[in-house]
């Protein structure tokens, strides 16, 4: 699967190669429908098993009762994988008047079942800042005791992640599933992978057919053809260097409510504030909390003494913007967004990254 | 990993007396000490590592001298609330308010400042009557001492609370927590009431209740208080985009806005 | 699954002991802290410019610079304002006890790149903390560098940070020391109004041959700069220092972030050059 957008600006380096322990795709098999649920139910040995199910009417990321309320292939979890991840509230440490013990309990061996390609590049963006050094040992951990499955899709309402190169993977999973209708292919992305693999070597055929090809082709080509969104992601690093000065970031802040559900469903926000909290008793004990920030919230740039560098809602909003769509790409060569849309879904004003895109280009605020 | 742990001199905590804590109840419906109550695991830890002199709701023998930390629920209706809270202020070293009541006035303050205040009391107790003290206003602590530390909510909730004594209990300040109802929400992982059309003050409220009528799918009602980054003016035209009347937006903001929201619609009106 | 290889707890707070704190001004104490595994205390070192988060446990974390010099090691010192919960209880800390520090942090100052030059620093207020390690360490190491300019505005000379040990370096002949204050009390013979006025003081110099270092409030940046590139002193031969909000220090919280830039790793040192880049900067 050749990956269509590597590079944004000519003059970046490369993303450096840190995952180690990726091994090269190294085949696809194929699969019979009537084997999947079995495949599926015996992955249990390999860790706990998440995938998206519904609960209360959401689709999100939780362990399954059974297999039957998996829901593959299209629809996505309102809340990104990420959380699984880099999750929304948990203990860094245990203090006490003798110091800090780190607590890694948060963590356990997982298969995640279902990752669509976005959200496994979200996933390669988010160690782009965890993994990096010094690394993050929680995120770390958690990303070392958990398989990925991913699993095709076709793009809904909002997708456009077409437009930002991410509707396609070539690492980053342990295994994938393209579904086509008819077979399964499967694409064995690791070691690991390839275990599960053995436990029901029956399942799989290493004899895929011309014929297969012939479909996997046309099924790409329909895929292709059902994006209804797109926005010009190569323009976008330019577009927003020059229009620093631009009164669509006042126009946009006068109409944002500052509510941050745009960065919480963002599957590539990492932004986490650190609280201490002790314990009622007259010992100091406590722990350290890590929890889900957005920048979209007055304090997050508010120092001690009462300085705020971004007490303004429209410094807030570009500099979120500046990250997603140039300072990330300037960093790492790719963008920031994977082209999920949960933006464009959880707005309730319509600022997205669609619609600030317009801007930039009519420089104009779409009406609502 | 490198777990440091070493055995330290002294901490500062060690071997100093209890804090002093009062529990006082103004008008209100008592809920947010019956909540203090309802703490249940943690309520033994308050008794433990508080020394708590009076506390009606509890302990029927208060002790009414010098605290530490002195909460006190409910708003200042009378006369002679409007003095008990003076007095306690003046036994208090830290004040904190607990509760909608105690924070914005409560329902009881929904009219607050509009200056029918008398020909309500008129209206409904008629012209002669003899109150054993004077009534006031429904008002927030804050219109009468300085509060130290505030508890929205109605009820509040008992995370804030634990995490509000805990810091008291050593001496320290407790985080702020200036973020709206939203950031919770999304949290619970809700779905936005707001994209459904339906009413919702999340925007506009501060968070801290964990998003409970969101959760249970009610629209917020404010009952944190008035969120002082919320983009009010837009907030109201995406209400009225729904269909609900400006009345009827400002009507429901009172409702728990009490005198705490009068700053921000005041243009709005 | 991902392969990663066992990793340090780069969060880990280190205890260490306050050896020593007074009061510089009202509101700001100078703390000298030592790792209470003395090893560690020995073997670590840092560049001028860098940070370290301090913690206290069921308080907090904050950042805060670091205001001695490497050149002398085995006690850290820093400068810290009463300003916050965190703060609050720091001051409350007394000689001996144990406070919780990881780092150091961030990139320092661009010392390589300021040997053999003339170096002028620039303070205003608070930030003269900062400045004051590189100060030290170009003071330890004066055969490294040319000559050596310090500028130090404070409010008031009764608000003048570490004043004793400024004014008994104006003894010294290896170092031009220029003093001024916003407002004088009786007494003060120095210069009075704002620290862009002790330029006129600067004798003719080479612009390539100079280093500024700059730290202040953040009004300060524009007009200090602005005399700088009166002198025509190259946009990337001058550093300043700078703040923001923090929460991890190593590049993962997010909240310090410039652009593509995250101030805990990136800077706090940044060039005049680089703010042109990311106009959030200054």
């Amino acid at each position: 699967m050749p990956h269509q957008l590597r590079l944004i600006r000519n003059d970046v380096a490369p993303a450096p190669t840190f995952q180690t322990g990726w091994v090269p795709t190294v085949r696809i098999l194929k699969m019979e429908p009537k084997y999947f649920q079995a495949f599926i139910e015996s992955l249990d040995k390999f860790g706990r098993v998440y995938a998206p199910v519904r609960r209360n009417g959401v689709l999100t990321w939780d362990t399954p009762e059974r297999f039957e309320e998996i829901v593959l292939g299209g629809e996505h979890t309102m809340i990104p994988v990420k959380k699984l991840f880099h999750p929304m509230r948990f203990d860094m440490f245990r203090f006490d008047d003798s110091g800090f013990t780190p607590d890694y309990s948060s963590s356990e061996k997982r298969v995640i079942v279902g990752v669509p390609p976005c959200e496994i590049h979200s996933l390669l963006r988010l160690d782009e800042v965890f993994m990096e050094r010094p690394v993050d040992p929680y995120y770390a951990q958690q990303r070392r005791d958990s398989a990925i499955i991913g699993y095709s899709c076709l793009p809904g309402e909002n997708c456009f992640c077409r437009s930002t190169g991410t509707d396609i993977v070539e690492e980053g999973f342990d295994l994938f599933f393209v579904n086509l209708g008819e077979f399964y292919l499967v694409w064995v992305g690791s070691s690991l992978g390839h275990d599960m693999v053995l436990v029901h070597e029956d399942f799989f055929d290493d004899s895929v057919s011309h014929d297969d090809i012939k479909k996997y082709i046309a099924w790409r080509k329909k895929r292709d053809g059902m994006f209804k969104k797109s926005f010009d992601f190569r323009s976008m690093p330019d577009l927003m260097e020059l229009s620093y000065e631009s009164p669509i970031w006042e126009g946009f802040a006068e109409r944002c409510l500052s509510c941050g559900q745009c960065t919480m469903v963002c599957p590539t926000c990492n932004c986490y504030n650190v609280v201490d909290v002790l314990d009622i008793s007259s010992a100091t004990s406590g722990r350290r909390e890590r929890h889900w920030d957005s920048c979209m919230f007055v304090d997050y740039s508010l120092v001690a003494g009462g300085h705020n560098f971004r007490g303004a809602r429209a410094e807030r909003l570009k500099l979120w913007y500046t990250h997603k769509l140039r300072a990330y790409a300037s960093e790492y060569g790719k963008p920031a967004c994977i082209g999920c849309g949960r933006c464009v879904e959880a707005c309730p004003v319509d600022i997205n990254v669609l619609t600030v895109a317009e801007a930039l280009v009519t420089m104009e605020v779409p009406a609502r | 990993m490198s777990g440091t742990k070493t055995t330290t001199s002294g901490g500062e905590s060690k071997g100093r007396e209890r804090p002093r804590l009062g529990i006082y109840g103004l008008t209100g419906c008592a809920g947010d000490q019956l909540l203090l109550i309802h703490t249940e695991d943690h309520l033994l830890d308050i008794f433990e590592a508080f020394d708590v002199r009076s506390f009606v709701m509890a302990s029927s023998n208060p002790v009414e001298e010098e605290l530490d930390v002195a909460i006190v629920e409910g708003s200042v209706s009378t006369e002679e609330q409007r003095e008990h809270l003076l007095e306690i202020r003046k036994r208090a070293k830290i004040l904190v308010a607990a509760g909608n009541c105690a924070t914005a006035g409560g329902v009881q303050a929904m009219y607050a400042k509009d200056g029918s205040f008398a020909e309500r009391m008129r209206r409904v107790y008629g012209d002669d009557v003899k109150f054993v003290t004077e009534p006031i206003e429904g008002s927030p602590l804050d219109e009468f001492v300085t509060v130290d530390y505030y508890l929205p909510g109605c009820p509040i909730s008992q995370s804030q609370v634990l995490a509000l004594l805990s810091r008291l209990l050593h001496g320290e300040q407790p985080e702020p927590y200036p973020h709206p109802v939203c950031h919770e929400c999304k949290l619970r992982e809700n779905r936005c009431l707001l994209l459904d059309k339906k009413f919702c003050l999340g925007p506009v409220t501060l968070g801290g209740c964990g998003a409970a009528c969101p959760s249970n799918g009610v629209g917020c009602t404010g009952c944190w208080g008035p969120n002082p980054d919320g983009n009010f003016e837009e907030h109201f035209k995406l209400l009225q985009s729904f269909g609900m009347s400006k009345d009827e937006i400002i009507r429901r903001v009172r409702n728990y806005g009490g005198h705490k929201i009068l700053q921000y619609i005041k243009d709005l009106e | 699954m991902i392969a990663t290889e066992s990793v340090e707890n780069p969060f880990q707070p280190e205890p260490a002991r306050i050896v020593r704190q007074y009061d510089l001004i009202k509101d700001h104490r100078f703390f000298q802290i030592r790792h209470l595994d003395m090893s560690r205390a020995m073997s670590f070192t840092y560049n001028p410019g860098q940070f370290l988060m301090l913690s206290i446990p069921g308080v907090g974390e904050a950042p805060f610079s670091i205001s001695s010099t490497p050149s002398r090691p085995g006690i850290i010192e820093l400068g810290i304002r009463r300003t916050g919960r965190l703060t609050d209880a720091l001051f409350r800390k007394r000689d001996n006890d144990i406070v919780f520090i990881r780092g150091p942090y961030g990139n320092g100052f661009k010392i390589d790149q300021m040997r053999g030059k003339d170096i002028l620093i620039v303070a205003g207020g608070l930030g003269v903390i900062p400045l004051r390690s590189i100060l030290y360490y170009v003071l330890d190491n004066r055969d490294q560098f040319g000559r050596l300019y310090f500028m130090y505005g404070a409010r008031s000379p009764e608000e003048m940070l570490f004043k004793t040990e400024f004014f008994q370096l104006r003894e010294r002949e290896d170092i031009e020391c220029l003093y001024t204050v916003d407002r004088a009390s009786e007494g003060w013979t120095g210069e009075v109004g704002v620290v862009t006025k002790l330029f006129k003081y600067l004798p003719d110099i080479d612009p390539e041959g100079v280093n500024a270092v700059v730290c202040g409030p953040p009004v300060m940046y524009k007009f200090v700069i602005k005399e700088l590139l009166k002198l025509k002193i190259p946009k990337n031969q001058i550093q300043m220092t700078l703040e923001r909000r923090m929460k991890c220090g190593v590049g993962k919280c997010g909240h310090c972030v410039l652009d593509h830039l995250y101030t805990c790793i990136d800077g706090p040192v940044f060039t005049y050059w680089d703010t042109l880049h990311f106009r959030e900067l200054i």
